[in-house]
């Protein structure tokens, strides 16, 4: 799964890397803080954050370690989800 | 023949296992009855089907393309879902398989996605301790682990 750091960044340089990597402008993101990987607690997951910097994105980030089995990784995804904030883009971001 | 069975949320599910598949006959007659479901079931399935056949279309243009077997599968599962059942968010998994989202009140919420062969793999969250996953087999009646964990997300 893709990521990227955002600390210290403006509302709209964040929105700016999504556009980058999409087709279409960004309509929606969901922040999470980087402890919550390690928090995940379902069964075979020992997940882990890994720098992957880009042209596009300096501070891309890669989390690594999903199981297999994919009832798990849906499993954690939800997890993320629950333990995460969605944005909407405004009109003016 | 037709077999009546109870589902969880009291409605009836039809199961046409029991029908010779091989005859002719047996063939039409379970053509004629999936059509007759598709009918009554309508418009909510219907309008499952349309998304699903957007999504189909659209992966056209994308890297990784949802193929005819796996959207011949997830149409299967949609056929399958019992009539008063909420519908679904439906969506492409980045894996080029159908995800199907129930998402419900405090945050619970279900997934299953399915894949070409079949195969449903799921999983739900209804609290922070309590979840569920694992996965079923497509066939002629809707998995009862499945058709819980609907239930328990969107009550």
């Amino acid at each position: 799964m893709s990521a990227s750091g955002i600390d210290g960044l403006a509302e709209k340089a964040i929105w700016q890397i999504g556009d980058k990597i999409r087709s279409t402008p960004a309509r929606a993101r969901a922040d999470f803080k980087a402890e919550i990987v390690n928090d995940i607690q379902v069964k075979g997951a020992h997940l882990t954050i890994e720098l992957d910097p880009q042209p596009h994105d300096p501070k891309h980030v890669n989390v690594c370690g999903w199981p297999p089995d994919k009832d798990l990784r849906l499993s954690i995804a939800q997890d993320l989800c629950a333990k995460s904030m969605l944005r909407i883009r405004l009109e003016a971001d | 023949m037709i077999t009546y069975c109870p589902t969880l949320d009291g409605s009836a599910a039809l199961a046409i296992s029991a029908i010779d598949a091989y005859s002719e006959a047996g063939q039409e007659i379970k053509r004629i009855v999936k059509d007759g479901l598709r009918h009554l079931a309508q418009p909510k399935v219907e309008a499952l089907m349309v998304e699903l056949d957007q999504i189909v279309k659209e992966s056209a243009h994308e890297t990784l393309r949802i193929d005819a077997e796996t959207a011949d599968a997830a149409s299967e599962f949609v056929s399958l879902l019992p009539w008063d059942f909420p519908l679904p968010e439906v969506s492409p998994d980045p894996d080029g398989e159908i995800l199907f989202d129930w998402l419900g009140p405090s945050g619970k919420m279900f997934s299953a996605s399915v894949n070409k062969t079949g195969r449903i793999a799921y999983a739900g969250r209804f609290g922070e301790r309590s979840k569920v996953h694992g996965t079923e087999q497509l066939s002629t009646t809707f998995p009862q682990d499945i058709l819980r964990g609907i239930a328990r997300a969107t009550s």
